[in-house]
């Protein structure tokens, strides 16, 4: 293949030897700014990734290509220089093969001038290198798969513009035929077979699979294996002009359809059935089985029947979907080989069409049924998955949605772990406060009582004396009066690979057994805290003694007595579901369903050295807006407002929540174990967010109570807490993936820094508006109600005032945005700029020398 | 040094060429000569191997264009009919493009290049696009081309169509010094009868896709009384008529 060298280099010189290469980089590159940056305004949507670039590309690459490739033989063959072209000493598939490469060569580099926006999303925000070097991979061989199929329709015709029209149309049908209303076009006008044929090669299937972040080898063979068919096309067509006769092109041409169908019936279903040889370059490895996964399935107790709800071609009506379709049911028999143990898990797939058996079981389950706004068999989409064990119980997924697309390994594998150990588990609990007995009724706390139904609890009044063997999980809430004895015991429990919840508190409030309630300054922060120091040291974690923490943004408001107005609690905050992710973006499976959490005078978590082998991760945090504030401040100031007076903001967000992971050493000179598992721990620095009073209010009907309702989310953070350290270590162990939002970090760090910078001055500026506009109401009254002019020109002085102060409240208000809207104006601009300054770049360097 | 034996090629039902053979040793000059569309261009492509001749098989150097086709296209320089060429280039391009591709590299590579500009009196236009180029320095190009990577054989479809007398005088002269001074085997075919006579050791005339005559310049020219050479063509080429 040494003569494509000398080809690739003639043409590629040739194609940037023309004018019409520059018009072609700069129109694709204006075009390519305007789609994804006006049209699909990439900035404003603030996320750090390039999808609306490659939602774009497919389109682009549909017109542009075509351009590059329409003279690539068809112009030799109209000029006659083929006849100079084949009398050399080369083979015909080095000449196809180095006209081809020249061809996605340049387009490679106009997908170059699209560089410039990766630069943007990873400047303005944290993207994820991977899934776009991925999404670049993909591109790169669309463009590739487009180039082959375009040199082979211009080696078809003498006529460039032939060839042109002719490729786009070809490109179009390998590019949508997947889509359900093309298809069903194609269906009526090409015959069922052929539509089938033109989707089965599909470009936009592989490619939006490449694009999620995974190569695989399928897709990757698949893009090979179209190239070299176009290709081996090319070929056949050249090889058949050589022979002189048209007619005697048929063998050639009938051997490439031959191919082409091969490629169609055997090869798809064989590539689909390729397993391994997948590289997953998203940053979280989205598309892996992780080892915790896999060692669920290994350990299953039971065997387990997974029943997959899929509507078939509801789901294939949206491509994306039926891309992430794919992905799931991929996902899910990944479980099923990853089940290697005494225990299997059995998978059956099940169509629930309109009046089918499998319909009627899906909706007995409970399995959500989404209404799809189509007619007839396609009006409802069901995805979603029933296990069951051989004892007969039952979980499920009411439905597997692409925006969840991370969780569902985890939730497969605590399905997968409840199933497969359906005895209850055992929960130890270790408190200072009477948590099981406490509550309404000499009942326990909220939290446990609503557990029951899942888990048993044991009380363990004396833990000095050791932690029972058969515990599950050790839920330790308030430790308030934990020797070094009972200390130890925990701490044995966790060295030997326990999974531990512990609940400690600066201050709470819930604990009022030790409060001297006659000196209510002093008694108010007596002896109410709870803290294991030495044994978090040994994690590397820390609770920050005497502190809480106070967030302006996160603290709870509630209205003024007055009804002016609203007191902002700093140090009681309220969770909302956007306030889950920690600072990576990432959100927590224990968390990731809940709505709203609300802590009382929490406690910050600080981690320290953490030793090798442990991993310490955020579960949930403060916001930026916070600080963490001397209880002895509270003590005294009681008021809400007073108390923001001492508030300043650091901008740094604290933990209020971490989750500890691995074979962690003793605090107490235990022995470690010479099998030591990794524990699992979930660190909670807030008691009170456990506590009744917190997060049940009361739930009155007609004026009379009924009963508690809850306010929050609290008690489904405990057991879903419970649940996941009761799935053990492994399950504890997957993480979701993929990243919910990647948000434009330095733009929001601008906003806030531009806000926090004109507060006062906007404040002030409010306030002198409400002045002037209500002495300017007042002097507009007096005239109409006495008659009596103010002189004309005071009136005029009060009313420039107040236009004056108008406009500079709008400056203020502008200001906070200018920075952040001068910054992204700027960048669309230098993104409009750079890519047709590096064609005239290119221009200079291949521009001829005259000589 | 070049064979054709008995290749024949149909377009459809078009009979191009029937059966022609020929032979070209070294140092020899044969001219290709007959009326337009007898099939000489058919012909020579068939034994460059831009065409693949339905019958029969020729050979360059030995090797068979039809089994060894690059060995064959290795040793052969080609000027097609009209001197195709790639129009955006110019003659220095061109010609650094065919060395790499007939694997020329280096001081070996400059020093083919001089000579075919030399030979083909280039230099004035050596940087000029080739499209910008009159008609015959187009040619001129061709034959720089041709004879850049000093082949043994060389085939020249009408190389002095479009020249001036002049050019054409100076060509001829260059021709018959690649055939006398550098033994090269030499194909010209032509339908311009003076040529034949002031370029040719040897002559084969085409007609309707047939040979016709084969022979020396004075053999061909003795076929009638008269001995002027375009009456024998006349009366070679209409007796098949």
């Amino acid at each position: 293949m040494n003569g494509a060298l000398p080809i690739w280099g003639r043409e590629l010189k040739a194609l940037l030897r023309t004018p019409t290469a520059y018009l072609y980089l700069i129109t694709f590159s204006l075009l390519t700014n305007l789609l994804v940056l006006g049209m699909s305004s990439l900035f404003t949507r603030g996320q750090a990734d390039l999808a609306p670039l490659f939602d774009a590309l497919p389109w682009l690459a549909l017109l542009l290509t075509p351009a590059i490739t329409m003279g690539l033989w068809s112009e030799e063959l109209r000029s006659g220089s083929i006849e100079l072209l084949f009398t050399l000493p080369l083979k015909t598939g080095e000449v196809v093969a180095g006209k081809f490469l020249a061809a996605w060569t340049f387009a490679l580099i106009a997908l170059g001038t699209t560089l410039t926006l990766l630069f943007s999303v990873s400047y303005l925000g944290e993207a994820d290198t991977g899934a776009l070097v991925a999404g670049y991979i993909g591109s790169a061989l669309l463009l590739g798969a487009f180039a082959a199929l375009g040199a082979f329709v211009s080696t078809t015709t003498r006529s460039t513009p032939a060839a042109f029209v002719l490729s786009v149309a070809l490109g179009f049908l390998f590019l949508f035929s997947d889509v359900a209303s093309i298809r069903e076009v194609l269906e009526g006008t090409l015959g069922a077979g052929a539509a089938s044929a033109f989707a089965n090669l599909s470009l936009s299937a592989h490619f939006e699979a490449i694009g999620r972040g995974v190569v695989g080898l399928d897709d990757l063979l698949f893009f090979c294996a179209f190239i070299a068919l176009f290709l081996l096309g090319s070929v056949a067509v050249l090889e058949a002009r050589r022979k002189g006769s048209p007619r005697k092109s048929l063998g050639p041409i009938a051997l490439f359809v031959a191919l082409f169908l091969g490629l169609n019936l055997g090869a798809g279903p064989a590539l689909a059935k390729l397993e391994s040889g997948r590289v997953d370059f998203t940053e979280a490895g989205l598309y892996s089985l992780s080892e915790g996964s896999r060692k669920v399935a290994q350990k299953l107790g039971y065997d387990v029947t997974l029943d997959v709800y899929l509507s078939r071609s509801t789901s294939k009506k949206s491509p994306k979907f039926a891309g992430f379709a794919e992905h799931m049911l991929d996902l899910v028999d990944r479980f099923g080989r990853a089940a290697t143990g005494e225990h299997r898990i059995h998978i059956n797939q099940r169509d629930p069409v309109p009046y089918s058996e499998d319909e009627y079981e899906a909706q007995f389950a409970g399995l959500t049924r989404q209404a799809t706004g189509l007619g007839g068999v396609d009006a409802n989409l069901y995805f979603g998955i029933i296990g069951t064990n051989s004892v007969g119980d039952t979980r499920r997924i009411a439905f597997l949605s692409p925006d969840r697309e991370g969780r569902i390994e985890y939730e497969l594998a605590r399905i997968l772990q409840e199933l497969g150990h359906p005895e209850r588990p055992r929960v130890g609990v270790i408190s200072s406060l009477p948590v099981l007995t406490g509550g309404l009724a000499g009942r326990g706390w909220q939290v446990i009582e609503s557990a029951r139904g899942s888990f048993d609890f044991k009380d363990i009044p004396d833990p000095s004396q050791g932690i029972p063997e058969n515990i599950d999980v050790l839920a330790v809430i308030h430790p308030r009066d934990l020797d070094d004895a009972g200390r130890k015991a925990i701490d044995a429990y966790a060295v030997a690979g326990g999974s531990l919840l512990i609940a400690l508190d600066p201050l709470a409030e819930v604990d009022t057994e030790e409060m001297d309630k006659s000196d209510s300054a002093a008694g108010y922060v007596a002896n109410r805290h709870s803290q294991m120091p030495r044994l978090l040291e040994a994690w590397g974690v820390e609770l920050i003694q005497r502190k809480v923490v106070a967030d302006r943004e996160l603290g709870l408001r509630i209205p003024k007595s007055d009804g002016v107005g609203e007191l902002n609690n700093v140090h009681v905050m309220e969770l909302g579901p956007e306030h889950l992710a920690t600072e990576d973006g990432s959100i927590d499976p224990v968390t990731g369903s809940l709505g709203r959490l609300l802590f009382w005078t929490a406690g910050n978590l600080i981690t320290t050295s953490i030793p090798e082998g442990v991993t310490v991760t955020p579960l949930l945090q403060s916001t930026g807006a916070s600080m963490n504030l001397d209880v002895s401040i509270l003590q005294v100031v009681k008021d809400a407002d007073a108390l923001l007076a001492y508030f300043v903001a650091d901008g740094e967000r604290r933990n209020l929540a971490l989750r500890v992971r691995g074979k962690v050493p003793s605090a107490y000179e235990n022995e470690v174990p010479a099998d030591q598992q990794p524990m699992t721990a979930i660190v909670v620095s807030d008691v009170d967010l456990f506590s009744d009073s917190t997060w049940l209010g009361v739930d009155e009907r007609n004026g009379v109570t009924v009963g508690l309702k809850p306010t929050a989310d609290n008690g489904r953070f405990f057991l879903e807490a419970l649940g996941d350290l009761a799935s053990g270590s492994a399950v504890a162990g997957i993480r979701p993936k993929g990243r919910y939002t990647r948000p434009f970090a330095r733009l929001d760090d601008m906003r806030r820094l531009a806000g926090e910078k004109i507060a006062l001055e906007l404040k002030q500026a409010q306030v002198k508006e409400q002045e002037l506009r209500a002495a300017r109401v007042k002097a507009d009254t007096d005239l109409a109600a006495t008659g009596v002019r103010t002189s004309n020109t005071k009136t005029r002085a009060l009313r420039d005032e107040l236009i004056r102060a108008q406009d500079e409240l709008r400056r203020l208000q502008f200001e906070q945005n200018e920075e952040v809207d001068q910054l992204l104006s700027k960048m669309t601009k230098l993104n409009l700029l750079i890519g047709p300054s590096l064609a005239g770049l290119l221009f200079l360097v291949f521009r001829r020398r005259k000589g | 040094m070049i064979q054709i034996q008995e290749v024949a090629k149909n377009f459809g039902a078009l009979c191009a060429v029937g059966s022609v053979s020929l032979e070209v040793a070294p140092g020899e000059v044969l001219g290709l000569l007959g009326p337009n569309g007898a099939g000489k261009s058919t012909t020579l492509r068939m034994l460059t191997g831009f065409l693949a001749p339905d019958a029969g098989t020729a050979s360059i150097d030995g090797h068979d264009i039809r089994e060894d086709r690059l060995r064959a296209q290795a040793c052969l320089g080609y000027l097609p009919e009209g001197a195709p060429s790639w129009e955006a280039m110019t003659p220095r391009e061109l010609f650094r493009f065919l060395s790499k591709v007939h694997g020329l590299a280096g001081d070996v590579a400059i020093a083919r290049a001089a000579a075919a500009t030399e030979l083909a009196d280039l230099n004035a236009v050596l940087d000029q696009p080739i499209d910008t180029l009159s008609k015959g320095l187009r040619r001129r190009v061709g034959l720089g081309a041709a004879v850049l990577h000093d082949p043994p054989a060389l085939v020249l479809d009408e190389p002095t169509d479009g020249l001036d007398p002049n050019q054409k005088r100076n060509l001829r002269r260059n021709i018959r010094a690649l055939a006398t001074d550098q033994h090269k085997a030499i194909i010209v075919s032509t339908h311009i009868l003076e040529e034949v006579s002031a370029l040719c050791d040897r002559l084969v005339v085409i007609a309707k896709g047939a040979v016709v005559f084969t022979g020396k310049p004075s053999e061909f020219a003795a076929l009638t009384a008269s001995g002027q050479l375009d009456a024998a063509f006349r009366q070679v080429t209409e007796d098949r008529a």
